[in-house]
């Protein structure tokens, strides 16, 4: 009789036994996902992962450094610029990175297009730009439809124009 | 409008998906909450939807982290949060609260369907019959024994389920709660606010389901249990709005610097879906609306319509509840000087149409688990069983007299 129950109550707790395991099954498997998912370096240094340092270090660099290298060969335009009220822009902001055009100047040109995607993109008015800080233009009324180096030289925005204000 | 916002702040963030995190994972918790008031607290004319409010509150558990998912972008990403967590981060408890509490509500609905499970695959043929088999994981002993354990740890399991549903939910509300920079989002009470609508919207998610089930199985409606609804939901939704109402007039009462901007924030941002959509549509309407959805005089039909039109109300109210919070807090620039726009989209950018999709799923998922795990089987029996002993419109007024 005493065997009866007990075998009984071993039954009635299969269930809970057999949810036990799946759980424990689920709790392993995320342990194994973590370990091989979670990379080596992790934590070497910090909250990251450590390896991604040296890949920083490694990379290649595509921006020339500042304006003094561009010196070197366009003096005319370095100069221009200096001058005019673009001047605290550096070269590459318009022209984008040009490490390898220093590296190999006639075989990479790279181009810019003087359009209002250009100049818009610091120029055009936005809620978050204060005039304080820029000069800004509704873009589209102002140029009317025209690229804005018609009017402006990128380097020396009012030459063209009759000179600064 | 307008002023100066600061460049990052220009375009809001967290978008529509955003606004549905805070609102699927309430209407779980509160979803959960009712099928509890039954198996916790006894409240027997919860019954009819003490199963079928777990099954959906599962459903939509089911539908929580979509939007998190999809708004990441790459949603594979998610998992990094739970293989590196960071200490300091509130955010990063999430996967781990929703795995913990996904666990607790699969564990109670398979002990509360295994008895069905173990039914299932014993009658059904073929495919479904490997499936129920694969579903009852061998345990296939549904002696009474067996399944007094199972009631026992359902018990326990609805037990532990109440402060998991009210942690995963509050959780929601401290993310935005500490944020210590935004006057619309930083305050303790945060939390116990996304807690309450939690309930409220929970409670009114189960009033819906409910009649919406009745209506397609051609059942009738039980009435005692949807009179026990809208009084839970008026009771909470009371809770609710005082700590709602009581927030915005401390602030306002305060006059701290800050306050300038979140009066400008409700009066010129978000009047319609703050003023108009949540606090009237959403709390006002359905606090007059409520009782007499369950006054004694009024006949079964207007009690019907009144508390489910109440629910759809409540529903729609705490959306924009979390539609307030969540873009509202974004259109306070961190400058102090200037609102950011919220641009409505259709499809692009967390637009209306994917955002609905998203909010489709739980709704396929429940039409899916009830097909899988049917909540009712039970409960039309005791429908029957009990309209036989008292007339079902005066059951509420009884008990609520004789207790
Ligand atoms: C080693 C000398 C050298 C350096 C340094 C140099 N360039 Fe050049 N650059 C040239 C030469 C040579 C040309 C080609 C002139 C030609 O073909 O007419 C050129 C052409 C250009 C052009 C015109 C391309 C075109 O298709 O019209 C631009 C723009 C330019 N350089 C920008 C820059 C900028 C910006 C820098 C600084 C990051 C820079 N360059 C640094 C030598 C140099
Ligand atoms: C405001 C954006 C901007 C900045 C800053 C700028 N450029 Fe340019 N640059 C342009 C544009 C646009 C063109 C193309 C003009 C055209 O197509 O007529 C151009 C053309 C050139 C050319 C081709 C020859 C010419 O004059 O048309 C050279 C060389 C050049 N830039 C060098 C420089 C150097 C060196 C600097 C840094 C001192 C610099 N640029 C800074 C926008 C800029
Ligand atoms: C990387 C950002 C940047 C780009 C791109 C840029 N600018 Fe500028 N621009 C400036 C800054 C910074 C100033 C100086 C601040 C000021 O005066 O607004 C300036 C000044 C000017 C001014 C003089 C405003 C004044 O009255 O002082 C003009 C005109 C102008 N830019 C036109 C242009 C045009 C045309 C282009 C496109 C070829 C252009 N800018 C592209 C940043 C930019
Ligand atoms: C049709 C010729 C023309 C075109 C095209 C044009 N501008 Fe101008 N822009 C001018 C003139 C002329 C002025 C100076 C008078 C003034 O202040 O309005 C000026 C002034 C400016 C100023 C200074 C505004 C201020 O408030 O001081 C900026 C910035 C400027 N332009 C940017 C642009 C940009 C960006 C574009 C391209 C989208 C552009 N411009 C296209 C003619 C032009």
């Amino acid at each position: 009789m005493e065997a009866e129950t007990g075998q009984k109550t071993r039954m009635s707790q299969k269930a809970v036994f057999r949810v036990g395991v799946v759980l424990v099954c689920a709790l392993v498997v995320f342990g194994i996902i973590r370990q091989l998912s979670v990379p080596k370096s992790f934590g070497q240094y910090g909250y990251y992962r450590g390896d991604n340092v040296q890949e920083w270090v490694s990379m290649d660099q595509t921006f020339a450094s500042g304006n003094q290298v561009c010196a070197q060969c366009h003096a005319q335009e370095v100069q221009e610029a200096a001058q005019a009220e673009h001047s605290q822009l550096d070269c590459q902001s318009c022209h984008g990175p040009m490490q390898d055009h220093v590296k190999q100047p006639n075989q990479v040109h790279p181009r810019v297009a003087g359009n209002v995607d250009l100049c818009g993109a610091c120029h055009r008015v936005m809620v978050g730009r204060s005039k304080d800080n820029i000069r800004t233009v509704q873009v589209g009324s102002h140029s009317g439809g025209l690229d804005c180096i018609r009017c402006h030289d990128p380097h020396q925005p009012y030459a063209k124009i009759g000179g600064g204000r | 409008m307008g002023g100066y916002v600061f460049p990052n702040e220009i375009h809001v963030n967290w978008g529509l998906f955003i606004v549905l995190y805070p609102y699927i994972t309430g209407l779980v918790a509160g979803a959960f909450i009712v099928s509890s008031l039954y198996h916790v607290f006894g409240v027997s004319d919860l019954k009819p939807v003490s199963r079928l409010s777990l099954v959906s509150a599962l459903a939509f558990l089911f539908g929580a982290p979509v939007p998190l998912l999809l708004h990441l972008g790459q949603p594979l990403r998610a998992f990094n949060i739970m293989f590196t967590p960071h200490l300091t981060s509130a955010m990063a408890g999430f996967g781990y609260i929703y795995s913990f509490y996904m666990i607790i509500c699969l564990l109670e609905a398979w002990f509360m369907f295994r008895k069905d499970l173990v039914i299932f695959s014993q009658k059904k043929k073929g495919f479904a019959k490997r499936f129920y088999s694969l579903l009852t994981l061998g345990a296939k002993d549904i002696s009474p024994e067996a399944l007094h354990t199972d009631h026992k740890v359902v018990s326990v399991l609805a037990v532990v389920g109440i402060p998991s549903a009210c942690f995963l939910h509050g959780y929601v509300g401290f993310i935005f709660g500490s944020i210590k920079a935004n006057p619309w989002w930083s305050t303790p009470l945060m939390p116990v606010i996304f807690l309450l609508s939690a309930i409220v919207s929970g409670i009114a998610l189960q009033i819906l389901v409910y009649s919406v089930s009745c209506k397609v199985r051609k059942v009738e409606i039980d009435i005692p249990c949807l009179v026990a609804m809208n009084k839970y939901l008026w009771t909470f939704l009371i809770f609710a709005t005082t700590l709602e109402l009581l927030e915005i007039l401390h602030m306002g009462y305060e006059g701290k610097s800050e306050w300038d901007m979140v009066r400008g924030l409700i009066t010129q941002g978000i009047p319609v879906s703050y003023l108009g959509v949540q606090m009237g549509l959403g709390i006002l309407t359905p606090l007059v609306l409520l009782p007499f959805g369950r006054a004694k005089r009024r006949s079964d039909g207007v009690k019907k319509t009144l508390t489910v039109a109440c629910g759809i109300l409540v529903l729609i109210g705490v959306l924009a509840m979390r539609f307030n919070v969540v873009i509202g807090g974004q259109l306070i620039s961190k400058s102090m000087a200037g609102y950011a726009q919220f641009h409505w989209t259709l499809l692009s950018d967390e637009g209306v149409i994917p955002t609905l999709g998203i909010l489709a799923f739980p709704v396929v998922m429940t039409l899916v688990l009830v097909r899988i795990l049917p909540p009712w089987l039970e409960e039309r029996k005791v429908q029957i069983a009990d309209s036989k002993v008292t007339p079902l419109s005066a059951r509420w007024e009884l008990k609520g007299s004789g207790k």
